[in-house]
């Protein structure tokens, strides 16, 4: 009868410890490791509108009529006649006179065409005088926040008002932070720093 | 060659042929133990509940409130939190529809952390629904974009397109499923039966806006960041192995709320409502703004409508 040779059996045996070493081990490891991915901060989904409305006309904390009386027109510049209000910025488009807004002889109020008051609490008067469309989509809805219940039944959208979101005198949304990017795998995306996916677009030759 | 190898290599000094498969096979099978060793610390077994249980749309309301207490139980033993689960049913009348405004979206990237908060996704791996696209103004070819940008937002001369589930009225995905395991709702929402789901993928590769995701690892949320207000077709904690998706927000939405993207949104370019409500925002933009559908040659006809205002 035909006997196996012992090295024959050794080097079997052998093969299938080894194996069971390297498995036991561990030791081809579980690829690359994985990246630190930044903790989901509530600042990210901070629900709250970029800027807070006033809820009254106040300069430096300080109600109007502490320095104006109201009684009598003010006339010219503000910005040129003295303290205090020639620090704000006026970034308004072709806006540059306060009283295309404020009231002359109000000021707690602003002006509609006719010089009749517009009160704080009715701002999105103020700016549809010249953002008509604006006004229209805002009140349909297509413009601006809302929070709250899409359902009229459970209580209704809130709106959100112009001045929660745009800086009256410098009304262009400024730019934001933006959240991290999405984190890629290490292991689908290959070689190469942290954000260079396959699907990148230095891969397909896009910006990036 | 002298004698005594000569015995070794064939001669009655070997071994039979029974003797070296003994040994043989002692040593494979304490190879393929080896091997097999990290299967000791598999524990997400299902229960045999939960391997018994039905198809969604066959379970009885007595047998929807028995799941419903079993994974309260389950949430409240893994996170330490009692969840107020809930199946709400859709609202008659009711068809959703969500509008989103390129022109004033800004890609800070809030609706998709929100929407990670409200609807549990996995932190790591990271899972998230929304995609933000940076587009190059004046294109509109998806190939080109780049949604790992950071830094300030938004960058002159792009705009940013987030993309998120479309629920469409054709959807390849519902289609794609081969055990059922996602429908449409009658209110448009298409859900996935996350214990029935199989995680064969094959929806994740119908869907043309890489809307789904797929758990490939268990989903680890902190336990203190757990939305304990939980649908349980949306954002109860899902198992390992299972195909998710947005649902604009079920548990939110079908109690008449904004979903938290729509909610969270800076810019407010994010509009939700009832397209069957001639009255509602998203009823509003679709007939008065011009409005576009990604990918409208596929033929999904979505429910996430683009618009711009001019």
């Amino acid at each position: 009868m035909k006997r196996i040779p012992l090295w024959a059996f050794g080097a079997c045996v052998g093969t299938f410890l080894l194996l069971a070493v390297v498995f036991a081990a561990d030791l081809i490891g579980k690829g690359p490791g994985l990246d630190d991915i930044p903790p989901l901060k509530p600042e990210y989904y901070d629900t709250a509108a970029v800027r807070k409305a006033p809820s009254k006309m106040l300069f430096d904390g300080a109600p109007c009529s502490s320095c104006h009386e109201g009684l009598e027109k003010m006339t010219g510049d503000p910005k040129e006649q003295g303290v205090f209000h020639e620090a704000k910025k006026l970034k308004h488009g072709r806006n540059q006179h306060c009283f295309n807004c404020h009231h002359r002889a109000d000021p707690t109020n602003f002006a509609d065409f006719d010089g009749s008051p517009i009160k704080l609490a009715d701002v999105q008067l103020l700016c549809a005088k010249c953002h008509g469309t604006i006004y229209r989509d805002w009140n349909n809805g297509s413009h601006g926040r809302r929070s709250g219940h899409w359902d009229v039944a459970k209580g209704g959208p809130k709106q959100t008002v112009c001045i929660a979101c745009h800086d009256p005198h410098w009304p262009v949304f400024k730019q934001l932070e933006a959240a991290p990017a999405p984190h890629t795998n290490p292991r689908t995306r290959g070689p190469g720093p942290k954000h260079e996916a396959a699907g990148a677009p230095g891969a397909h030759g896009g910006e990036s | 060659m002298n004698d005594e190898e000569r015995e070794l290599d064939g001669g009655s000094g070997g071994m039979t042929r029974a003797a070296f498969l003994a040994g043989a096979a002692t040593s494979a099978v304490a190879a393929t133990a080896a091997a097999l060793a990290p299967l000791k610390d598999v524990t997400d077994l299902p229960s045999l509940e939960e391997f018994l249980q039905q198809h969604y749309k066959e379970l009885t309301p007595e047998d929807k409130a028995a799941i419903l207490e079993r994974i309260s139980k389950q949430v409240e033993k893994d996170y330490g939190v009692r969840p107020n689960l809930t199946d709400q049913p859709p609202i008659p009348g009711v068809e959703f529809g969500y509008a989103l405004n390129i022109g004033r979206c800004i890609g800070c990237r809030k609706c998709v952390y929100a929407c990670v908060k409200e609807n549990n996704q996995s932190r790591d791996p990271q899972l998230q629904y929304i995609r933000v696209l940076k587009m190059r103004k004046g294109s509109i070819d998806v190939e080109t974009s780049d949604h790992h940008y950071e830094g300030q937002v938004p960058e002159e001369g792009f705009y940013y397109m987030p993309v998120q589930c479309h629920q469409c009225r054709k959807a390849p995905c519902v289609k794609a499923c081969p055990v059922k395991a996602t429908w449409q709702e009658p209110d448009g929402v298409v859900v996935v039966d996350y214990n029935w789901c199989i995680g064969c993928r094959y929806c994740m590769a119908a869907c043309p806006y890489w809307a789904r995701r797929f758990n490939f690892a268990q989903p680890e949320i902190p336990a203190g960041e757990l939305n304990p207000d939980m649908g349980y077709l949306s954002n109860r904690p899902r198992p390992k192995g299972v195909v998710e998706k947005c649902t604009f927000c079920l548990h939110r939405t079908r109690n008449g709320k904004y979903p938290a993207c729509a909610e969270v949104c800076p810019t407010g370019s994010r509009k939700f409502g009832n397209l069957l409500d001639p009255e509602s925002e998203v009823s509003q933009i679709i007939k008065n703004k011009r409005v576009y559908v990604l990918k409208e040659e596929v033929g999904t006809l979505p429910r996430f409508y683009y618009y711009f205002d001019l």
